[in-house]
């Protein structure tokens, strides 16, 4: 049987190293292009999150 | 004709369909979860494996050598039968549980094995260790040790041979 969690940890790390290496969008102030929300604060995967909520609470 | 290459017939395995005879709603795992969203659930296993009892016993079974991505599944896939919170919720909140548990073990100083793939081949394992300390305690297959003899210096002292020495 396939074990879960190596697989979610696998997909987590990938997810975190692609958002390191991601660069900083310009962001466009036309008025067409006005944010649909501004309430959203961390883009990042809801898994990414609590790991680092976790990882913070630990240090 | 018979096959004879064809694999035994397993008689012990269920009925096909056998799983699906219970009638619905009658497991756990059919219901709505208890906790739905990762957060709940998290904190539900964070205050859980944070209790000494829990906690100790929790690094002496990373002790024993079984990695944590393991035993972090074992425990979310538990969740997942007793209906506590989904498989997808499970598999959210494992990469947390996995960094929860080797923090903890990093503040114990336990020596642990994060991933099932960094498993040493060539090690002991952990069963294999326990078995040698209760052969060791019982004190069988054990080498016993030669009586060490006792090594008695017999000291000679060295009569003085000058001429103006004492003789005794």
């Amino acid at each position: 049987m396939k074990n879960l969690s190596r697989i979610a940890s696998q997909n987590a790390n990938a997810l975190d190293s692609k958002t390191k290496e991601q660069t900083p969008v310009v962001e466009n102030r036309g008025l067409l292009n006005k944010p649909k929300s501004d309430k959203i604060e961390d883009t990042n995967h809801i898994s990414l999150q609590l790991r680092k909520m976790v990882k913070e609470a630990l240090s | 004709m018979k096959n004879k290459n064809a694999p035994a017939p397993m008689l012990d395995a269920p009925i096909p369909g056998q799983g699906m005879t219970a009638p619905l709603g009658d497991r756990p795992w059919q219901r709505p979860a208890q906790f739905s969203t990762p957060e709940q659930a998290l904190s539900f296993y964070i205050s859980k494996i944070t209790q000494d009892r829990q906690a100790s016993q929790m690094m002496d079974i990373l002790e024993m050598g079984v990695p944590v991505d393991t035993l972090v599944d074992t425990v979310q896939l538990g969740g997942v039968m007793e209906g506590l919170h989904s498989v997808d919720v499970g598999m959210i909140i494992a990469p947390a549980l996995i960094e929860a548990i080797s923090g903890m073990a990093d503040k114990a100083g336990v020596k642990y094995t994060r991933e099932s793939t960094d498993i040493d081949e060539e090690a002991p394992m952990g069963s294999e260790i326990a078995l040698t300390l209760t052969k060791m305690r019982e004190g069988k297959d054990m080498p016993k040790e030669a009586p060490v003899e006792e090594v008695v210096e017999e000291v000679t002292e060295e009569e003085p041979t000058g001429l103006m020495a004492r003789r005794r």
